[in-house]
Order: structure tokens, then sequence, then C-alpha cells
């Protein structure tokens, strides 16, 4: 299979191209070769006959990880795809802890030159960041993991010394080939690694043929009548729709949407997106965003991103099928557009927390280099209305998330600026998760089953690392940890349960008794070290056959036997779950299964609490569904009368991150810079609107009862009465997707009626 | 078979296949998709469907949909599976809708149970596939009661490309032991014969006192062809009219940018649709001052 993949790219590289190049693989002596490159491993030194090589044989390590074909997956029973295809150059290279140069002896002439540095090889707790340096060029690299890679480009001129491409390490390099070639003739080696490229950042052409491209969805016609002389000059027009409708590259706007003034209002120390988009008349290059100042915010604090399209796929677990969609709000400098597409920038502004309530002016500029003009710029005129309310925060309630902790890599990592990255980024995602309003995440408390004298240890690094770091940005406990339910299983049954319990059998006894236990272990380890409380989690998403809940009736009494409170993700409206009911102290489900009413009824005669993981506005889809995901945080999560959402996932990544086709599925939410900085999905924005505004609500709550302990009853009905109709408004829901949601310019609308009454109601009390 | 019998059925056959014609039922015009008179092409899992003439809302015969619930049987790897009953639509006329207006049928659910759970039966229409297909969960679905599905084909993407439709529960919504029986009738497409409006939307419902342009959004039905119907859009506070537009629209989801005049007050106004002869729509939009307003 790998000959025939090498194999498929020889035939879209013709050899009589690359022979005309000097062309080098990274590997180990006996991993698979591209055909015209020459063979590089850790042991080549340079030698004046063979005209390449290292300046030393030290300090470097070949890695070889072959993907050409579907992998078993023993959980789910069946072949998934592997997490990228590997061809004969990705397939292997070289990694070096050292600084190290290649020489290649060349000709006196002027040279294109080509360094391709990444990794198949599961090198999870890696954090790769160097320097590659072609006489004073110097470019860095960084990136975490396997599965990416950089392409580098360089021109370089010889005087018949050899040509040296350096590497200099700051944690580690990494080198999977590197190609030269005679800078006047490079058009045919450009084409095949245009090629080269489409397979390695998408897939291998024979997998691409399967996969089907859905259309964009419809739009209304582009409105030619409005425009104007000035904009076909110019060759894009600007406009506005509100961030809660989606914008494909073949969205149009409507005429009274053009030339916008954007506004927004905000309280102080809140955060509000602001996004515009242009549509293209023609190609437009070096497209720049900038902010002025918009009254008390400072340009240099707002933050300007462009909305990536994607190739996405219609579920996360689906194949062959896939769309473009808006998704990514990537960082920008200057980009190329090309004609006739739409493209989103979203801006996020934070209003400083002593900022003066009033209505302030601002603006945004658009430029683009222009053929007659040399650069032409549209400003877009910015209002903001900071508002004298200071949101509060229902105490009742928790925002939570599923969370791949950078500090389990933190742990493991092995140089010391990979042990830096991976810390710094846990505290950048942490921060990114209060900004978000979200301070709780689930964790893991795994131990290894009791020994021979029944004794339990664990090494809490990475947990007592992440509880600190939760106490620093300010979390709220309780958090739900995980427990080597599995692994006690494996030990008396000899196999594994399966994904979803799908092949558990009844364990004896014994085993219950080990689980209780292990959380006695755990919970005691928790109040001796003064940790905040946990909610024991010991397996996800049982299945409803009769064994597993019978199984998990019994796991969860006994897990309940230690003392503590028991967490399961199921839904309870599944009458099969019935007889666990009276062991689990938190049901958390993915839809608001049942109503209000219900919810509170139980909670109060049963103790139990209602949590919710919407997975249907988290990515288990595309990331489209951003009024949903807004509605659900907010409005919807108001009215369901639940007590937390903590959604899968803040971030997960399959394969290459920046792929969303590879892997055994996609990948989910939240991406990141090579920084370890946050990259949002416009979902993720998304949720922190709903978060605030349930924050709006709850205000108005607290302000309501206050002014009838004031005794200003008039002003509390009329609060009350404007709050009412925002409750009436709302189609409610199991799940806040698609359908039956407000327009995307309402949700606004509706905040500003309740902040309206808040500004009333302050004045009355 | 002699061949001039061949050619006869296969005559007789084309017939039933082309000559399908929408009827006239009140005001809409009707085609029928599946009935209950050939519950044989149905495939079955975990479950019988069977023709049904004593249970009926329309035709002659409703098919009946019995599962007996078992946690033990079925499928050896989800033993609590997904019973379930599903049609393919080869032929064209059953495989595009987009002529029609609404997806009909009627559903009567009985079971041994109490009352029927939060997700009791599902039906998943295949827009041509598995992968493109459109899920709907009849929770309005009541015990020992004739209730009436009807789905507007515009939340149907692709709708002109059906290929199958698929009821089916999850037996873990249900207990063991649970008896259902549903009896499903009169599946068919509907279209008006003559003009009508309905599902007209304000786009916003509740806007800035200083919003220009409202988009109404409705769907005209009953309009033959493809050509465009004159429409008035009208905009009323207290029985006067503030702003008219005159415009041109076809038939199916239509959606109409409509300038407001300058200096509305906060309040709520009615934006009236009247399409040719269909009786008018009439909707609210609820205006408040800005928060910019000085």
């Amino acid at each position: 299979m790998r000959r025939i993949a090498v194999a498929l790219i020889l035939m879209l590289m013709p050899a009589s191209v690359f022979a005309a190049a000097y062309l080098y693989d990274m590997g180990s002596g006996d991993s698979a070769i591209m055909d015209d490159f020459t063979r590089v491993t850790d042991t080549s030194a340079f030698t004046p006959d063979a005209g390449f090589g290292w300046d030393a044989a030290a300090g470097m390590k070949p890695y070889v990880q072959v993907y050409d074909k579907p992998i078993f997956n023993e959980s789910r029973g069946s072949d998934q795809p592997p997490p990228i295809y590997t061809n004969a150059l990705t397939e292997d290279c070289v990694i070096g802890s050292e600084a190290r140069s290649f020489s290649i002896a060349l000709p006196a002439g002027e040279y294109s030159v080509y360094v391709l540095c990444g990794t198949s090889h599961n090198q999870r707790y890696q954090y790769f960041d160097f320097d590659v340096a072609v006489g004073d060029q110097v470019r860095t690299v960084r990136f975490e993991g396997p599965y990416q890679f950089r392409n580098l480009r360089f021109t370089a001129k010889t005087d018949g010394t050899p040509l040296e491409i350096g590497f200099g390490p700051a944690s580690k390099w990494v080198a999977n080939a590197i190609m030269v070639w005679d800078a006047a003739d490079g058009g045919a080696t450009e084409a095949n690694i245009a090629e080269l490229e489409a397979q390695m950042y998408g897939l291998p052409p024979e997998e691409m043929e399967k996969w089907k491209l859905s259309p964009l969805p419809d739009t209304p016609p582009f409105p030619e009548d409005a425009l104007s002389r000035h904009d076909l000059f110019r060759g894009f027009v600007i406009y506005h729709k509100p961030y809660l409708e989606c914008i494909y590259p073949n969205t149009n706007p409507y005429a009274h949407e053009l030339n916008p003034t954007l506004r927004i209002f905000a309280t102080p120390g809140e955060y509000e997106p602001l996004t515009f988009a242009v549509r293209t008349l023609s190609p437009l290059t070096n497209v720049r965003v900038s902010a002025g100042d918009i009254g008390p915010i400072k340009a240099g604090t707002i933050d300007v991103r462009h909305v990536r399209y994607m190739k996405v796929r219609p579920n996360y677990s689906m194949f062959h099928s896939y769309h473009i969609a808006p998704d990514i709000l990537e960082p920008f400098d200057a980009m190329d557009l090309p004609a006739d597409e739409s493209h989103r920038f979203w801006l996020t502004v934070q209003v400083p927390p002593d900022a003066e309530p009033g209505v302030y002016d601002g603006s945004i500029t658009f430029s683009t280099d222009h053929r007659q003009q040399g650069r032409i710029e549209a400003v877009i005129p910015v209002k903001l209305r900071v508002l004298g309310i200071t949101l509060k925060e229902d105490p009742s309630k928790l925002y939570g998330i599923y969370y791949r902790d950078p500090i389990d890599s933190w742990v493991n990592a092995t140089d010391e600026p990979s042990k830096q990255y991976f810390l710094r980024k846990a505290e950048m995602e942490r921060a990114d998760l209060v900004a978000h309003g979200t301070r709780n995440i689930v964790m893991s408390a795994w131990c290894r089953p009791a020994d021979e004298n029944g004794q339990f240890t664990a090494d809490w690094t990475g947990l007592e690392k992440k509880l600190e770091l939760n106490e620093k940005y300010g979390f709220s406990p309780p958090y739900v940890v995980s427990i080597n339910a599995g692994g006690v299983y494996q030990k008396y049954m000899k196999e594994s349960p399966g994904s979803h319990l799908s092949r558990v059998k009844m364990p004896p006894q014994e085993y219950f008794d080990e689980m209780t236990a292990m959380t006695r272990f755990v919970e005691s380890e928790r109040v001796n070290r003064g940790w905040p409380e946990f909610l024991y989690y010991p397996i996800d998403e049982p299945s409803t056959q009769e064994t597993s809940v019978k199984y998990m009736t019994e796991l969860m009494k006994a897990v309940r036997a230690a003392g503590v409170k028991t967490y399961v993700t199921a839904d309870i409206a599944h009458d099969a779950f019935g007889p666990m009911m009276p062991y689990v102290d938190v049901w958390c489900m993915q839809p608001f299964s049942w109503d209000r009413e219900r919810v509170i009824r139980e909670s109060a005669e049963r103790g139990i609490e209602f949590w919710c993981y919407p997975n249907h506005i988290s990515g288990e889809n595309d990331h489209t569904p951003v009024a949903g995901a807004r509605m659900t945080y907010g409005f919807g999560f108001w009215r369901s009368g639940y007590r937390t959402l903590i959604p899968w996932i803040y971030s997960a990544d399959v394969g290459d991150p920046f792929n969303y086709l590879d892997g055994s599925s996609m990948d989910f939410m939240n991406r990141h810079d090579e920084d370890g900085s946050p990259m949002p999905v416009a979902l993720w924005e998304c949720f922190r609107e709903g978060y605030d505004d349930y924050r709006y609500v709850y205000t108005l709550q607290t302000l309501i009862e206050q002014a009838r302990a004031a005794g200003r009853n008039a002003a509390a009905d009329k609060a009350q009465q404007e709050l009412d109709y925002v409750w009436n408004a709302i189609d409610v829901q199991l799940k806040y997707k698609y359908d039956g949601l407000w327009a995307p310019e309402e949700f606004d609308v509706y905040r500003w009626l309740i902040a309206r009454a808040i500004l009333e109601l302050q004045e009355a009390v | 078979m002699r061949p001039y019998v061949v050619w006869v059925l296969a005559l007789a056959l084309a017939g039933c296949v082309w000559a399908q014609e929408p009827v006239r039922e009140g005001e809409m015009e009707k085609l029928v998709l599946a009935a209950g008179a050939r519950p044989e092409v149905w495939s079955v899992a975990e479950a019988t469907m069977a023709s049904s003439p004593e249970m009926r809302k329309t035709g002659e015969a409703s098919l009946h949909f019995h599962i007996d619930v078992d946690y033990f049987a079925g499928e050896a790897k989800y033993p609590i599976g997904w019973p379930r009953a599903s049609v393919p639509f080869d032929q064209p006329w059953q495989q595009d809708w987009s002529a029609f207006d609404t997806l009909r049928l009627w559903v009567h659910s009985d079971t041994s149970r109490d009352a029927l759970p939060s997700t009791p039966l599902g039906m998943i229409i295949y827009t041509p596939d598995k992968a493109h297909s459109f899920n709907y969960n009849m929770g309005e679905l009541r015990k020992g009661e004739w209730v009436r599905i009807e789905i507007p084909l515009t939340r149907i993407a692709n709708h002109d490309q059906v290929t199958r439709i698929q009821f089916a529960i999850s037996e873990s919504d249900y207990r063991h032991g649970d008896v259902l029986d549903f009896h499903i009738d009169d599946i068919c497409l509907l279209r008006y014969a003559e003009p009508h409006l309905s599902d007209c939307r304000a786009l916003p419902r509740v806007g800035y006192s200083d919003l220009r342009t409202v988009k109404v959004a409705f769907r005209a039905l009953g309009i033959p062809g493809d050509g465009e119907t004159p429409a008035t859009l009208s905009l009323k506070s207290g029985g006067d009219q503030l702003a008219s537009l005159q415009v041109g629209v076809s038939r199916g989801t239509n959606t109409v940018p409509f300038e407001l005049r300058e200096g509305l007050s906060d309040g709520v106004y009615e934006i009236v649709v009247q399409v040719g002869t269909a009786p008018p729509a009439a909707v609210q939009i609820r205006l408040v001052s800005s928060p910019w307003a000085q």
C-alpha cells in the first residue's frame, strides 16, 4: 500500500522535473525514499565526494511512522482512517536537539530552497521551536507535536562553496526534506510542490476522490443596482450582517446592508463582537484591517481577525461528505482575497472596567492595494454605547467544559522549552476560558488499580498543577473527575468493557469493592491536600443495554459508598437508566430533556442536579450553529432550569489540527496558534454572548427583587413585564441549533430590552 | 408468459408510474406517496408492518407499525436497538417533491405504557442518502389520538432528490416489554391549488425604531408556473397605512426587504402582505428606541 501511495505521488511528479534539482529526503536507513531524492540519515556527515551532508553526525535521531491505510480501532470494532496519510517525504524525518547545518555542494549560481519540517511520529509531548537559516535569511518554526508540516522558502546565491542550511533549536528541530533548484528554472518544480502540498495539507488524490462537496447555501441576488461607481473603482463593497448569520464565500449582501455603521452596546468589562464583511468585485491584494480608538477602548486592545473558510464535515464522525463553512477566527497582518467572494472580519472589543457610560464614536479601516491608486481604503464608522450597568453572575449556575489540559503534556515533556510552552498554553487557555465565562473543567484523578496489598498509589503532579492553575484563574468547583473504573475492570475481567460499555459483562463483587476503595483513596487524598469538591465520574456515556445499566447501577452505588457525589453522562429521559437513579447525584445530558418545571421539582425532591453537555452546538457538527450556541448559553439556559452547561470540548485535534477531513473524526472547536495562544471558532465567541445574555437577565432579576424589597413595586412590575416579554418570546426546545430560533438581529434587541429595564430600575431603586 | 402479456403488464406498470397525478382535496392538491394497502414494499427490522383496514384516517387502510420492545433480541451487537421500517422511493414522481409545499401524514399511537416518551417515533427522509437526510422527531404524538404531521418542504433540504423514508424508534427511549402500535396513514405531498400565504414573518420581529429596512419572509403558495405574481406590503399602525411596497413574488419562500419610513416611534406595528387573490397575511413588529438614540 505504501508503495502504491509512493507510486501515485511519483506519477504526479515526473522524474525529469525533479532530476534537475538537488533533492534530499531525511529519514532512517530503510524508510522509503521519494524518487529522484537522495537519502539523508542522522549519520550522513558531509564529505566532498558525497557533495551533501550534516556538519557532524551527532545530536540527531531519525523517526519513521508510515500511515498509508486505515487502522483497526479495537474500541469501536472497525477500521478507521489514520490520523494523516503520509508519503515518502512525510513518513520519516530527522529530529535534532543541537544546532546543525546541512551543506550541499552546488555550482555557483542563484537557487530556490524549500525546506519541509514536520513529523508523522507521535511526538505529542514535544514543542518544536527552531530557526532555519540560509545565508542571512532566518525563518522561525514553531508547532506542537506530530502531524503538522511547515514549508519554508529561501533564495540563495552561491559562489561555488557549498550552500549551508542551518538548524538552530530552542527545543528541537525537525526536517523531512530539502529541495534546491536553479532559481531560473523552477516552474515545473513549483507545480510538483503544489501537488505535494495539496496532498500534505489535504488528502491523497485517491482518498479525496471519495469525498463529495456539498453546495453552498442559497443567497439573495447581488444588488448590482446599489453599487456606486466608487465601489466598482475600488473593487469591493463593505457590508454588515449580524454575526449570528453565517457568511459563506457566495453570500451576497442586501442593498440595505451596504456601507454600514457598526453599532454595539456593552457594560464595563464586557467583551463584544464587532464584525463586518467584504464582498470583492475583483481580486484584492495586501488587505489590511485596523481599528482606531473607540471611545474608552484603545485601538491596541482590539483583536482583529479574519473568518477562515474550512472544508468541514456535516458531522464529526461522517466520511466522504464535506462543505465549505466559516470556521476559525484567524489573526492576520495582511492577506489576499479572490474576486467575487464574501469574507467576514471579526473584531473583539472589551470595554475597560472603568469606562464611563456614554455614546462614543470610532472607526475601522479596511485597506487594500489598488492598481491605480497604489492603496485604497474604506473607513467603517463605529458607534459604541457604554451602559452604566455592572453585570451580576448567578451563583447557582456553573459554566464548565470538557478540556484536554496542556498540563498533561507539561508533565511528560522532556525538554525545558517544551515544558514552558505547555505551561504557558495551559495558562493562556485558562485565561481564555475565564474571559468566556467558563470557570470549570473536567479532569482526571487516575490511579492504578490496587496492588497485591490492596494499596493505591498515584502521581498527582498533573492534577495538583491543574488545580493550582484553576485556583489562580478563579475557577469554580465542584470538579468532575474521572476515575480508573476501566483499569480495575481490566484487572478482574482481563478485557476492556468496550466503547460505551458495549462489551461489558458483570464483574465480581470484588471489583465493586475495589472501586469503593479507590474512590475512598482519591477522596482522602483530596481532603488531605485541601482540594475542592470532586464529582466522581467512573464511566462516560454508558449504553442503555441491560448489562450496562446493571453494571452502572452497582458501580455508582459502589462509588457513592465512599461518601462522595457521583456524576454520569446519560439522558435521564431514557427509562432504561431508571435503576441508576438512586445512586446518581448529577445527571448530565445532551438535550434539555426534561422541562423546567420537572427539573426544578426533581432537583428539590431528590436533591439531584441536572447538567447539560450540548454537543450539537460545540463542534459535533460543523461550527456554524452560532445562533443556536448563543441561545443555548443564554436565554435557552435561563429557560431550561438546568444548573450547568459543560460541553464537549474546548479543543480536540485529530491528525493535522487545520485539516478537518483527515483522521477518524473531525477536529473539535478552537484551534491554537503556533505560540499556543487560543485561536477561537465563532461558536466559542457565541458561547460568551449567551453567557452575557444570561448575566443581563440575572442582573435584572436581582434588581426586581431589590425594587420590591424597597417598595418600588410599580417599577418592579414594569421591569418584570419586559422580562416576561422576552421569556415568552423563547421557543423552548430540547436542543437549540438552527430551527425555531430568533432572527440573528433580534438577539441584541432582546438583550437591550433587558438592559433598558435595568437602567430604568436602577434609577427607580 | 407470452410477449404481448409482458407488454400489457409493462404498459400497465408504466401507467402506474407515470400517471401519478395530484388529486384535489379542498383547497389543496394532494399526491399520495405511500398508502396502507401495500405494506409489502416496506423493509422492516425488529418490528412488523401490516395493512390495517380497521384503523384508518383517510383511505382504505393505514400502515400498522407494531413493535414489541425487547432489550434482548435484535442485532447481537445492539440488543437495545432501533426497530424500523423504510420504503424506497425509486420513481421520479416520488423523488422530486419540489412542485409541492408540504409533506403530510397521520399517525395514531397506542402503547401499553401510560404515555409516550418525549421521543416516541422518528422519521428519516433520505435526500438522497443517510448522510444528507432530514430527521424529524414526532414529539407531538399522543397516546390514543390521530395526530397530523405537517412539514413545510422548505425545512427539508434537497427535497428534489428523496430516495427513502424511514420510521424508527430507539428502544432506549422505552422500557423492555413495552408494546407499541403506530398506525401511519396518508403519507402525501400537498400544495395549494389557489394562491395562499403561509409562514409570514418579519425579520426582525423586534427591532430598533431607527430600523430602516425590515425583511418580510413568507411562503407564496398556489401560484402556478415559474413566473411572478404582484404583491403589496403595507406597514400599518392603528389602522393608518404608513408605508407600502409593490413587488413581484414567486412560488415558494420569498424574502422581501421592506423600507420603513423614518421617525417611527416605539410601539407595535403591523405589516400586511397581500399576494394576488390570496387572503392577506399580517405580522407584527415591535420597535423600541435604540441604545444609541440621543
